[in-house]
């Protein structure tokens, strides 16, 4: 969730015109424009060309190229300023002011800081980017005369924009320098004071052509040059405390997203509990075996990192792993086995993991505390229900050129636990059945490795349940990430295989399922889960369209079954800033949960509810609990109701697939499903009159250590307490143009002066001379 | 760009302009009054060329599609001009009628130079303000563009400079017009659609690089050509012994000396009457 009214990104008019001084479409203008005013003939109306340029609008778009801020894969995007507890992160100008210098490529890296002039903006390919930015780090004065700089989308550089290390603090295991990410250069944690914008590709190409006018032109400051102009103004200062007393930042922060399988039971006390719900004696007392996957993504342009591999081909598998763990076909089986899982499984699609775990940090701290105040009321889930943990990331390249599917179990230090490598390797060997593909494999990661890396949510488990709480991260990479796309905006989704990602769910909902049933290790489970291999790569092709694909997002087929987005469809896997909460955590208001946050709790309800004609345990329908069966489908019999009254539905059933359309096709179903919205958010604050009584803009966030003690049992690091600074209106903003000389400007002024007073004399004295010759007669 | 290129662009196009309105025109309310109606009526004449063009904009930037569209443009607008010489025949003989009524003197030649100026002014500071005053205000920002035809001066200065040579070519075309025509001199009356034709067809040239470097001199000179041209036959035909009256508006004034005694030291006096 990004700035809304009080800063907002800048949504600064499409360049229609790559309006390069050399470029051929000013060759158009011009001839046009004097076309027009020699013949007084047309003022070309505006029916648009983007090529162009038939009116004043246009013009001004010819002289100043605007880049729209649009983020997503391809999009333009700006550094902007986050501050943490010790300090400030991104990028800002240096005061309020806008600054502007002259666009200059750099093709290399010049040797000195002292090389490079003053004034000036510079235009890097992404290669160079990185080396220029240590540069400025490692000399303050060059870094105080760049003026900004500007970065090409393309080529991909061999290097990551976070650290070699990321997240070290957290690390479970002692060396806590092993670099997970080797080609990590620390851009994400760099403070610069100077602007640096993301250009998307048609910038590119106008910034490109107006250095190498500049270039001509020998940079010469007597002639017109092409300057940049950037509006990069950051209201915050200091650090995460500092701007919170100030409230010119808000918390980055969003909601996490789970959902039980099966459904927890309704609360005790609570009447009208669907038909076929297992009573609370029967299924309270579950352990719980949790199955994460983390949502967002980082980079140094938050959004434009799309996260395809890390953490969103994880995210997709575990969400059709628990469709088909959830389908009609498994619980059918189930049915007519006489068998019920002896685990829960909780599903937790966890927000806000690359800043510092946020997010399955406050899960374990509201799962901590009493039920009666927390987001988790009634779920009845403990530590003490803490029964295995199932991660799944990264796993979008572990397809290796062969055609295998090569996975790896990470663990603690000492390697995964045993039954579940096991269970993991049979699920793995059993790939091929319903359709899967021939070759898939899991091996525990290697020995070389200290442990979990501490990027890995299943860590904050790790820490809070103890060493005897089996955990596992089911990923792609071996001893280190694969690549260089970690944490940048090239983590894209043509860089990741869904054939990957479906093998993997499979994998993921077989090893599930039998460790749910109560086995475990290499045993075959008491009752198979039958697996219709296509049906799970349909699901991940349509997740990957609507997570992953920036022209769809969420205006794709599935989401539109399931939810209204708010914003146009966009996915943003950036988790951006958390005005406020909702007085009830559950309520889906669009205001407060970001359009992901609501597909995947609607996509997760209807996975993991059963269908009618299962609940009535009477015949053998296949998938109608299933996601792409929800929202707009027909599932007859089932209560209709609104999300948004909060009384729509009984007590222990959920309202998913409503949709912003007219009754009855709008209304969404009363699912007998435990789905809910944990809120993500660093655990050194407190929202303040979050029960509504404030207006959505109204500042409420307060410090807080009522965690501290929590924290300091588990060995928790500081919270960072990430925050994201405010902007003001039309920041950020990037104009190219070009700028004549001063004197140009001059002698302009002193020629239209002397036009009109030679004007002037001419005709007055014409005038005397008239007069004078008149009077003669 | 800034405030002193603004300013200066904007004096450059529009000085003289503003010059002949308040040294000339302004002095005179009949004058400003027509010129501000024959300024509403050229400036319906250019929207009608411009919904004509409507549904073939954008034309394609060659030379070509553009010899049409100027030949189609400068017809029209010198059909126009017709229509603005039948008004100055109906403006006429109504003010010689008043005149008449009131025992004045009927309008004299250097009345009727001054409404040719007031149409003349009035057709130049549309195309003005149409192309030229339409885009000016972007010349406050700190932009400025280039063609690469022509490298040598801004777009800008282009547009101020060849708004210069049409404002002044539009404005003395139409004083030798309404003279011409009421002279019944048609090689004089003709110069001003033949100017504007060969001004609009010169700007064709602007397609060929470096094309700029002749046509906005050229036109700068047509323009100082035709407005001294206009100066010139203003300053015969009012200040020849016996000045004539151009009779087109009442017959029995042709080739009379028509300007009584009262206004001989004083032209614009007539028009001051007819008011």
């Amino acid at each position: 969730m990004r700035r809304q009214p009080q800063s907002s990104r800048s949504t600064g008019r499409a360049t229609p015109v790559a309006a390069a001084a050399a470029g051929a479409t000013m060759r158009g203008l011009l001839r046009r424009a004097l076309c027009c005013l020699a013949a007084l003939a047309v003022l070309v109306p505006a029916v648009q060309a983007q090529s162009q340029i038939t009116n004043v609008k246009d013009l001004k778009a010819a002289v100043y190229t605007e880049m729209t801020f649009t983020g997503g894969s391809g999009g333009g995007d700006a550094c902007v300023r986050l501050l943490n507890a010790s300090g400030t992160i991104g990028c800002a100008t240096p005061s309020r002011q806008r600054v502007e210098g002259r666009l200059q490529r750099l093709d290399t890296l010049l040797p000195s800081p002292d090389d490079y002039p003053d004034g000036t903006t510079f235009l890097l390919p992404p290669a160079l980017l990185a080396g220029f930015l240590q540069q400025c780090a490692a000399s303050p004065s060059l870094a105080s005369r760049v003026v900004g700089v500007l970065v090409e989308p393309q080529p991909p550089p061999s290097y990551s924009q976070a650290a070699q290390a990321p997240l070290a603090e957290l690390a479970l295991y002692a060396d806590r320098s092993y670099p997970w990410n080797p080609t990590g250069s620390g851009l994400i944690g760099m403070a610069l004071p100077f602007p640096v914008f993301l250009l998307d590709n048609v910038t590119t190409a106008n910034a490109q052509q107006r250095a190498a006018y500049n270039a001509d032109q020998g940079m010469n400051s007597d002639l017109a040059l092409n300057y940049a102009r950037m509006t990069l103004t950051m209201d915050a200062t200091g650090n995460s405390s500092a701007c919170l007393d100030a409230q010119s930042c808000l918390p980055l922060g969003g909601h996490s997203v789970l959902a039980t399988l099966p459904p927890l039971p309704p609360p005790a006390n609570s009447s009208g509990a669907p038909a076929g719900a297992p009573t609370a004696a029967a299924a309270a007392d579950l352990p719980a075996l949790w199955v994460l996957a983390q949502v967002d993504t980082a980079g140094l342009f938050h959004e434009a990192a799309v996260g395809a591999d890390a953490p969103v081909s994880g995210l997709i598998a575990m969400l059709a792993a628990a469709e088909a763990l959830g389908s009609g076909n498994a619980s059918d089986a189930m049915a007519a086995a006489g068998a019920r899982y002896q685990r829960r499984l909780v599903f937790a699609a966890l927000a806000g993991e690359p800043w510092g775990l946020m997010g399955s940090k406050r899960l374990l701290w509201e799962l901590s505390t009493a039920p009666s105040n927390s987001s988790l009321a009634g779920l009845g889930l403990t530590n003490a229900s803490l029964d295995g943990v199932l991660e799944v990331n990264q796993v979008g390249r572990a397809r290796q050129p062969s055609g295998t599917v090569q996975l790896f179990a990470h663990g603690p230090a000492g390697g995964p636990p045993a039954d579940f490598l096991a269970a993991l390797q049979a699920a793995a060997a059993n790939s091929s059945q319903g359709g899967g593909p021939a070759s898939v494999s899991v091996a525990a990661a290697s020995a070389a490795t200290p442990g979990l890396p501490p990027t890995a949510s299943a860590g904050s488990f790790l820490r809070v349940g103890g060493p005897s709480v089996p955990t596992v991260l089911l990923s792609g990479f071996n001893e280190a990430f694969q690549g260089s796309t970690f944490h940048t905006q090239y983590d894209a989704l043509k860089t990741i295989y869904a054939d990957s990602i479906a093998a993997t769910a499979v994998v993921l909902a077989r090893t599930a399922h039998a460790l749910a049933l109560g086995g475990g290790g290499a045993a075959a489970p008491a009752v198979p889960l039958p697996i219709d291999y296509a049906a799970v790569r349909v699901t991940v092709d349509a997740l990957m369209q609507c997570l992953l694909n920036s022209t769809v997002g969420l205006n794709c087929p599935l989401a539109k079954r399931l939810m209204t987005p708010t914003a146009g469809g966009k996915v943003s896997h950036y988790i951006g800033i958390l005005r406020t909460l909702t007085a009830d955590p559950q309520m889906p208001e669009g205001n407060v949960k970001s359009d992901v946050e609501r597909f995947l709790w609607n996509f997760l309800a209807f996975a993991t509810a059963p269908t009618p004609a299962n609940t009535s345990s009477s015949s053998g329908s296949s998938s109608g609990g299933g996601a792409a069966g929800g929202g707009g489908g027909d599932a007859g019999g089932m209560l209709r109701c609104q999300a948004l009254n909060a009384t729509a539905c009984p007590a222990g059933m959920v309202c998913a697939g409503s949709r912003s359309l007219p009754a009855p096709e709008g209304l969404g179903y009363c699912l007998n499903a435990s789905a809910l919205f944990v809120p993500s958010y660093s655990l050194a604050l407190r929202c303040d009159a979050c029960d509504g009584a404030k207006t959505l803009y109204d500042y409420r966030w307060k410090a807080a250590n009522e965690t501290a003690a929590w924290e300091q049992q588990y060995g928790w690091p500081p919270d960072p307490m990430w925050m994201e600074s405010n902007w003001p209106l039309g920041t950020p903003a990037l104009t190219l143009y070009l700028k004549e000389a001063p004197a140009t400007g001059w002698a302009l002024l002193a020629s239209g002066l002397a036009v009109t007073a030679a004007s002037i004399a001419v005709t007055l004295g014409i005038q005397w001379a008239h007069r004078r010759k008149l009077k003669q007669h | 760009m800034g405030a002193a290129s603004f300013t200066g662009l904007l004096f450059l196009g529009c000085g003289p302009l503003a010059t002949v309105f308040v040294l000339c025109l302004a002095s005179k309310s009949f004058l400003v009054l027509l010129a501000l109606g024959s300024a509403f009526y050229w400036l319906c004449t250019l929207l009608l060329i411009s919904a004509l063009f409507r549904a073939w904009a954008p034309l394609e930037p060659s030379p070509g599609p553009y010899v049409g569209l100027l030949l189609v443009a400068v017809l029209i607008q010198e059909l126009a001009r017709v229509g603005i010489w039948r008004f100055h025949l109906l403006s006429c003989r109504v003010l010689n009628r008043i005149a008449q009524e009131q025992r004045d003197a009927p309008l004299s030649v250097a009345d009727r130079f001054g409404l040719a100026l007031a149409y003349g002014f009035s057709h130049g500071a549309v195309h003005s303000a149409f192309f030229f005053a339409a885009w000016l205000p972007l010349a406050l920002g700190d932009g400025t563009i280039y063609s690469a035809a022509c490298p040598q001066l801004s777009f800008y200065t282009v547009g101020a400079l060849s708004t210069l040579g049409m404002a002044a070519l539009l404005t003395g075309g139409m004083v030798l017009w309404l003279d011409g025509l009421e002279r019944r001199d048609a090689k004089q009356a003709a110069l001003a659609p033949a100017t504007h034709l060969a001004a609009a067809l010169l700007t064709l040239a602007n397609f060929a690089n470096d094309g700029c470097l002749a046509t906005v001199p050229l036109l700068l000179a047509g323009g100082a050509a035709v407005a001294a041209a206009a100066g010139r036959r203003w300053w015969q035909r009012t200040t020849t012994v016996p000045r004539l009256a151009a009779g087109l508006g009442s017959r029995q004034s042709q080739g009379v000396e028509v300007a009584p005694s009262s206004s001989a030291g004083d032209p614009d006096a007539a028009l001051d009457r007819g008011r």
